[in-house]
């Protein structure tokens, strides 16, 4: 049974080999000149401003939630498109009373101005 | 590839259908045609939508019918149920009228989530599926979330919000691995086959074949979830805070409708799915309903805060609705669903008591606030004492009698240590349910509360009153109906 | 071929982990991050089970975790961006006004 994992094993070997080669070799043989321009950031030469870690705005996680919530419910479509032609007209009544559902939330963010960009 | 269609039945979901369509069809109502400063008209039509579901139980009645694969069923138990939703939903709605303008937070969406929250008790009490009632469970905390945050400049509400969902959340992942367990025993996710396969799985069990292990671990794990629902100790951590924290008439309505739902699905799935491994949970189930009965009662001695000493008082509820179903009896259902009933009248009738009495802004809720009551609300404190009398189980009150058939039902089924317990944390809660009622009688008023006594809280509290006398004397007007839900559960 | 109990092994491991998670962290970022293992543990299982038993009702109520998670944590974030518009932390531990 295990067996089977064998080449993947070998795979990791192989990666653990490369990784340790590539760095022991490069820190043993390359020349080594620290200096304050090689500690900076860039290295060609911009003067960092500020911290890289802040706020930033986030006026768009509205869109982004009502987005992901949209994007989820056509995990329900991807079924039905498999089968429409055999639920034929029975089905297409069911999808759109699911779709319908579905745009009555899209028209209540809409009018309550959650896609406003402002 | 020819697809066989199930048989489907629309009149079995005619309910559902009714009160989502009219959530949904409130929503844009509400959005398009609702000036901002006039949101009682929503609650208003709110009403009326309920109504419409009320009815449209009507031509149902009677009917014992499942459809759509066996996933719904409507019986003469969920239609019972559904009316003590529908009560629920309708004072919860009637009590908010006038406290969200006047604790400044009126927005419309209120009434289209209560309604969506009692569509999803109805989906529990109809559902025979697993998967439908994880869908309904999950519709009804999430409704529930928001509700809970819908005081949201005000921080207690938001935090509140945010601890119920966390909890919610994590008691969701316990439910679907639950689920997942049980299906990988099973098969099935289907109420009646579970059976049809546990008792196969009986008859032909021999040295070899194991028992339904990953059945068991699963139902554990479902358990676990129902008591986060239910608010059984010790998984009722969140309770109290919650309760204190959510809009008054959101902690009525979820201290009553949310256990009653959650019950009524629990109901469903050990009656029809676990009947023949019943030495494994009820034990369980048992323990969990003594640790709530004790905790809760006990808790609530301590609180000097009277919307967190309900809180209490609400697991401690909890614990004896429970009985009803640790019973496993015909009469344990019976009990279950009066003392719904009987449980859900007090509490809301307490409840709006109480929001006469919230000042806006105010979170204190202390007892003081009921100091001297009698004196000057003679009638609102008459109603406050009875409402506490029949939470305390004292006769001649609907709450006294709940009490009676639950511990009555439980005695039968040989579980008389759960009786005594039951009977002496009573004994602890009258306690501080007569605390409240010293405070409103025998006390000089501390400071000076101004009741908002409109008219239709005031009718409400009115009506709940007379409800909880009229049932103290009289149950046998709801007992009827009752007994015919346990025909139709088969028990 | 990978025989489907490793899977389910896979999917309790992970079910664990989640639950861990909400134990022990803090942040409620981190919170729903581990619900969301303890429900995708929960799917992998489902999924699993269906496999085994060339069953598609597993596969049935994968689909509504997935949404249904999806929605959960959609409230969840809204309340949390209102709680740290008030608060500016999202550490469950500092939110705690009411007494636990």
């Amino acid at each position: 049974m295990l067996e089977a994992y064998l080449p993947i094993f070998v795979l990791f070997l192989f990666a653990l080999f490369v990784a340790v080669f590539v760095i022991s070799f490069s820190a043993l043989l390359g020349p080594q000149k620290p200096g304050e321009r090689k500690l900076k950031p860039y290295e060609s030469g911009m003067e960092p401003i500020g911290q890289a870690i802040r706020r930033f705005p986030v006026k768009f996680h509205v869109v982004a939630m009502l987005f992901i919530l949209f994007d989820i419910e056509v995990v329900f479509f991807l079924p039905y498109a498999l089968v429409f032609r055999e639920l034929s007209v029975y089905g297409l009544a069911v999808m759109g009373v699911f779709f319908l559902i579905l745009v009555v939330g899209f028209v209540y963010e809409w009018k309550k101005g959650a896609l406003q960009w402002e | 590839m020819n697809i066989a269609f199930p048989d489907i039945n629309m009149l079995v979901i005619l309910p559902l259908i009714v009160i989502f369509g009219s959530a949904l069809a409130l929503l844009l109502i509400d959005l398009f045609f609702i000036p901002a400063g006039n949101k009682k008209i929503t609650g208003y039509l709110a009403l009326a939508g309920l109504l419409f579901t009320g009815l449209a139980g009507v031509p149902l009645w009677g009917m014992e019918e499942s459809s759509f694969s066996g996933m719904v069923v409507v019986d003469t138990f969920a239609l019972t149920l559904n009316v003590i939703f529908i009560i629920i939903a309708a004072i919860t709605i009637i009590i908010s009228l006038d406290y969200l303008p006047r604790q400044g937070i009126e927005q419309g969406e209120f009434y289209p989530l209560i309604l969506f929250a009692t569509g999803s008790f109805v989906l529990l009490a109809q559902s025979t599926n697993l998967i439908l009632i994880f869908l309904g469970i999950e519709l009804l905390s999430i409704t529930l979330y928001v509700l809970t945050g819908f005081a949201y400049p005000r921080l207690s509400s938001e935090e509140a919000a945010m601890k119920y969902l966390l909890l919610g959340a994590f008691a969701a992942g316990f439910f679907v691995y639950g689920i997942a367990l049980i299906y990988g025993e099973t098969m099935t996710v289907d109420l009646n086959q579970i059976r049809l396969y546990l008792t196969e799985l009986e008859s032909s069990s021999t040295a070899a074949v194991p028992g339904p292990t990953l059945l068991l671990i699963g139902g554990a794990l479902v358990l676990i979830a129902f008591s986060f629902k239910i608010a059984l100790v010790p998984f009722h951590m969140w309770t109290p805070d919650v309760y204190e924290g959510a809009p008054t008439p959101v902690t009525a309505f979820m201290s009553v409708g949310t256990k009653g739902a959650a019950l009524a699905a629990l109901i469903r799935i050990v009656t029809i799915a676990l009947p023949t491994v019943q030495d494994a949970w009820v034990p369980v189930l048992a323990v969990l309903a003594a640790a709530t009965m004790i905790v809760g009662n006990v808790g609530a001695v301590a609180q000097t805060n009277v919307k967190r000493m309900l809180a209490y008082s609400s697991v401690g509820h909890a614990g004896y609705i429970v009985l009803g179903v640790v019973a496993m009896s015909a009469h344990g259902i019976e009990a279950f669903l009066f003392y719904l009933l009987a449980y859900s009248l007090t509490n809301l009738g307490a409840f709006a008591v109480i929001i006469v009495l919230e000042q806006r802004g105010e979170s204190a809720w202390s007892l003081d606030d009921f100091s001297g009551l009698g004196q000057r609300q003679p009638m609102l404190a008459v109603a406050m004492a009875l409402f506490m009398l029949s939470l305390a189980g004292v006769p001649p009150t609907a709450g006294y009698l709940g009490k009676f058939f639950v511990f009555a039902a439980a005695w039968e089924s040989g579980l008389g240590w759960l009786v005594l317990i039951g009977v002496i944390t009573s004994a602890i809660a009258i306690f501080f349910y007569l605390r409240i009622i010293v405070r409103m009688f025998m006390h000089e008023p501390v400071r000076d509360v101004q009741p908002a006594l409109h008219r239709s809280i005031t009718w409400t509290i009115a009506v709940a009153a007379g409800a909880v006398l009229l049932f103290g004397f009289m149950p046998n007007l709801f007992i009827d109906l009752a007994q015919r839900s346990v025909i139709a559960l088969g028990g | 071929m990978v025989p489907t109990d490793y899977y389910v092994l896979l999917s309790a491991a992970l079910f664990t982990i989640g639950v861990l998670g909400v134990l022990l962290r803090r942040n409620a970022i981190v919170l729903f991050m581990s619900v969301e293992l303890m429900l995708n543990a929960a799917n992998l299982a489902l999924v699993a089970f269906a496999y085994r038993h060339a069953n598609i009702d597993g596969q049935v109520l994968v689909f509504f975790v997935i949404s249904v998670a999806a929605a959960e944590v959609a409230v969840g974030l809204a309340l949390l961006v209102t709680i740290f518009r008030t608060r500016s932390t999202t550490d469950v531990d500092e939110v705690s006004t009411l007494r636990g």
